[in-house]
């Protein structure tokens, strides 16, 4: 009877707190970058379910919380990767598993999410050098689809986004990429037709919307209805561009129709760092492993871009786009470190402009209230010689081994199948 | 008068022979044989490395540069990659090519060159491409930029032929055009060996029985017809060319080691060589070092079964590992490839440096006069203003024989501004 008594009473209890207590965390390191703040020396974060509940010096971690302590370790938040290929692409060269380009220019109906594939080795893979959080996002034509938002952590598809549809994606037309300096003047740069096109459906998308608006029985159009979340829910629309003149052209556009514009690639931004601050539009870079495309360029001119970028004031975020080596990131950023970029920067590059970027609040710092994505590593996150030794993906600690790891102990122990 | 002629003349002979001496001051510097270095003076005489010690007293004509807060590593070595060539990498006519040279194909004008110096690098091993199982001779190039095409050529290195296994020289072919399999590949291989003996055979009867012929009769002997082809195998065999070959997969590379051993070549490295890490101990037994990108994978099948941690159990065994970049972009970043090593392979600092310098200059027979800082050593060197494996730092210059080709200071472009063509 008591025993009954008893199980009632704890059954209420849970059910007026709502859920069983949640799991508390704490983790203790040497040095914890918050990005947004102060670098706490041997400090601590207290974790309570997938949320960073206190961080700091000296904090009494309450009973039942399990400790995890990295003394002369450093501590980050998890990086962000924000325009990747993970989930959609494997192997380059064979088409059979990439999912990334449709044929066809205009394409915002296509959206990555349906085909993001959760069980893809190279995703504990860029998880084991700190990357928590990508968004995964198509490529090719002149709109490519709407990229998908993913936390690195998980087992469906489901499990792991973070935010279905996060962003259109666009590639802006513009003159053709000419490398080495080769300037064919019998190819004539017809880009301003494209331009045209890209903007009239642009328009006809919006006046669809205008009139779906009002008239809920109005003729259903896919492609436009795709179209309707850049108005209607401030969808953030990446346009990929390169030259300077069509960077100019692209803010323009975005600014005639509104949207919510990311300025990615950006290839020429240094000439044109002005016209960007004054647009108030963010940047994602292109890989930091470019080849220069003219002479005139100066054979750093892509490591000079953060800089610049920075010492104007805007916002910026790395990107590296391929699937394989997405855990090469933080070692593109320190390349613009070596080019005039300060350190802390760089960092930020990789953490929270990135989140703030995509409009993913509450990820990219430690911080109260925080999601906490966390990374433990054996030195600066820019350095070639750093290893990560643990991360915590919303607050839990990530245990599966990386297929590098995994193949590694293999052929260490010369086993053939799988590990015990 | 006339005196004074023949001393200008005398002069200027002598400074056109031999580049100007430098003095770098308080510079850390990287040597293998005395570790690392601070705060220490190179003394650059005659394009050699003089002296290596602190406070080196400067002499008149001597050009001082103060690297304080710099570190001087040896040039880099690019162990692979196939730049400063005229076109033509691969001689895609026939699957058996030896008989073709890279030597003749230096295109000293490539603006590659001029990229791999703005990242240190100071040698490159310029090979022939993939496409064949035999292909043809690789070249050593020094990378004086701006110099005619035979200055660059490193004749004193080891003479290296490319062979290529697996995907490429399978799919260099129409898909009914033979080799299309591995297996192909390896009889392809083996046969043109097999013909090489018998060619050897045939010069050796003729050469015979020129002996044992009457002087007056010998005119009536017919020498068999001269083969380029068989002469270049038979150049591999007597071990004055070694192999270098693009492999990817463990089985395929040990195949190529059973036909060694068979037949009787030297192999010097395997190029690639994603799956090295499964016959790390093979690789070590034999002497055989790998020429690799450090983690760039999955981009084609063969490369899709690979771990940068393998490095590890290479290192462990002894197996010499150098880095390439095969001439993409890598190539102005190899020192950063090489600052990997320490956390894929647990390397330190000096040992990652070896990867790009002194172990490629082994592999290339070139470590007699390159590929470290020693006194009586060619002032092969890459100035960086910070550490030199990070990417945080950056090249600021860097020397060959003692001769600044790549001055980040005055070097501000990619090559000279390019002017318009009129027609």
């Amino acid at each position: 009877m008591k025993g009954r008594i008893l199980a009632v009473i704890t059954c209420i209890l849970l059910l007026t707190t709502g859920t069983p207590a949640q799991s508390k965390v704490a983790i203790k390191g040497g040095k914890i970058v918050t990005v947004s703040g102060e670098v706490i020396e041997n400090g601590m974060i207290l974790i309570e379910g997938s949320m960073i509940a206190k961080i700091g010096k000296d904090i009494t971690i309450p009973d039942g919380t399990k400790v995890f302590d990295y003394p002369d370790k450093m501590i980050y938040p998890g990086l962000i990767s924000p325009v990747s290929s993970l989930g959609l692409s494997g192997i380059a060269m064979i088409r059979q598993v990439n999912d990334t380009t449709e044929p066809g220019k205009f394409n915002p109906e296509v959206s990555s999410f349906s085909a993001f594939y959760s069980w893809s080795n190279l995703i504990p893979n860029a998880r084991d050098f700190g990357i928590t959080t990508v968004m995964a996002v198509p490529s090719g034509g002149r709109i490519s689809g709407k990229g998908v938002l993913a936390s690195m952590n998980g087992w469906t598809p489901e499990d792991m986004f973070i935010r279905k549809e996060a962003a259109l994606i666009v590639r802006f037309p513009g003159s053709t990429r000419s490398r080495g300096g080769s300037r064919d003047k019998k190819k004539k740069d017809d880009s301003s037709k494209e331009i045209k096109e890209l903007r009239e459906f642009f328009n006809k998308a919006h006046k669809y919307h205008l009139r779906r608006e009002k008239y809920a029985a109005a003729e259903y159009n896919g492609k436009y209805e795709a179209m309707r979340a850049v108005w209607k829910n401030k969808l953030p629309v990446i346009i990929s561009v390169v030259k300077s003149k069509d960077i100019k052209k692209a803010i323009q556009m975005a600014k005639d129709f509104s949207l919510n514009a990311i300025l990615q690639n950006i290839y020429e931004g240094e000439s044109v760092t002005k016209e960007i601050k004054e647009s108030g539009y963010p940047v994602i870079l292109d890989s930091m492993y470019q080849t220069n495309r003219e002479w005139e360029d100066g054979c750093d001119k892509v490591f000079r871009l953060p800089a610049a970028l920075h010492k104007a004031g805007i916002k910026f975020a790395f990107s590296q786009s391929r699937s394989a080596t997405a855990f090469d990131l933080p070692i593109q950023a320190s390349r613009a470190v070596a080019y005039g970029l300060p350190r802390d920067a760089a960092v930020r590059g990789l953490t929270l402009w990135p989140a703030q970027i995509l409009g993913l609040k509450g990820y990219g710092a430690l911080e109260e209230g925080y999601t906490a994505d966390i990374i433990v590593t054996d030195g600066c996150i820019l350095e070639t010689s750093t290893r990560v030794l643990a991360l915590f993906i919303q607050g839990k600690p990530v245990t599966g081994k990386s297929y590098f790891t995994k193949e590694y102990l293999r052929a260490k122990e010369k086993i053939s199948g799988e590990l015990k | 008068m006339k005196k004074t002629i023949i001393m200008i003349f005398v002069v200027t002979l002598f400074t056109m022979a031999f580049p100007q001496d430098f003095l770098l001051k308080n510079a850390t510097v990287y040597t293998f044989d005395k570790g690392i270095l601070k705060d220490t003076d190179i003394l650059i005489r005659y394009g050699k490395i003089s002296r290596i010690a602190r406070d080196i007293p400067s002499a008149p004509g001597m050009k001082e540069i103060d690297l304080t807060g710099h570190s001087v590593i040896p040039g880099i070595i690019d162990s692979h990659n196939h730049i400063g060539l005229a076109g033509g990498i691969n001689e895609f006519s026939e699957n058996i090519t030896p008989e073709v040279s890279m030597a003749n194909a230096i295109n000293s004008d490539d603006v590659a060159i001029f990229y791999c110096l703005t990242g240190g690098v100071t040698m490159t091993h310029t090979m022939h491409g993939s496409a064949n199982p035999i292909g043809g001779e690789n070249i050593v190039i020094k990378l004086k930029w701006g110099r005619p095409a035979e200055e660059l050529w490193e004749k004193r290195a080891t003479r290296t032929i490319k062979f290529a296994l697996g995907e490429n020289p399978k799919m260099a072919n129409s898909p009914t055009a033979f080799p299309s399999t591995r297996a192909g590949i390896s009889y392809s291989i083996q046969k043109s060996f097999i013909d090489a003996k018998e060619y050897r055979k045939k010069w050796n009867r003729y050469r015979n029985s020129l002996r044992s012929t009457k002087k007056k009769d010998r005119s009536k002997l017919v020498p068999p017809g001269r083969d380029f082809r068989m002469e270049a195998l038979l150049e591999i065999l007597d071990k004055k060319m070694v192999v270098r070959c693009h492999s990817y997969r463990a089985e395929e590379s040990l195949e190529l080691i059973r036909l060694s051993h068979e037949l009787g070549f030297k192999i010097a490295a395997f190029e690639h060589i994603h799956q090295a890490y499964r016959i790390a101990d093979e690789l070590a037994k034999e002497k055989i070092g790998i020429s690799i990108f450090i983690d760039s994978w999955n981009y084609k099948n063969e490369a899709a079964e690979f771990t940068p941690y393998g490095l590890e159990l290479l290192h462990e065994k002894g197996v010499e590992i150098s880095l390439n970049s095969d001439t993409s972009e890598i190539m102005r970043r190899l020192y950063m490839e090489a600052g990997k090593m320490r956390r894929y392979a647990g390397m330190d600092d000096l040992e990652a440096l070896k990867t790009i310098t002194l172990n490629p200059a082994k592999m290339l027979g070139v470590d007699g006069f390159t590929g470290s800082i020693e006194e009586g050593k060619e002032a092969d060197l890459a100035i960086f203003d910070g550490h030199p494996l990070s990417g945080m730092s950056k090249c600021m210059l860097t020397m060959i024989e003692g001769v600044i080709y790549y001055d980040r200071a005055k070097d501000k472009f990619a090559g000279p501004p390019r002017k318009e063509v009129k027609k």
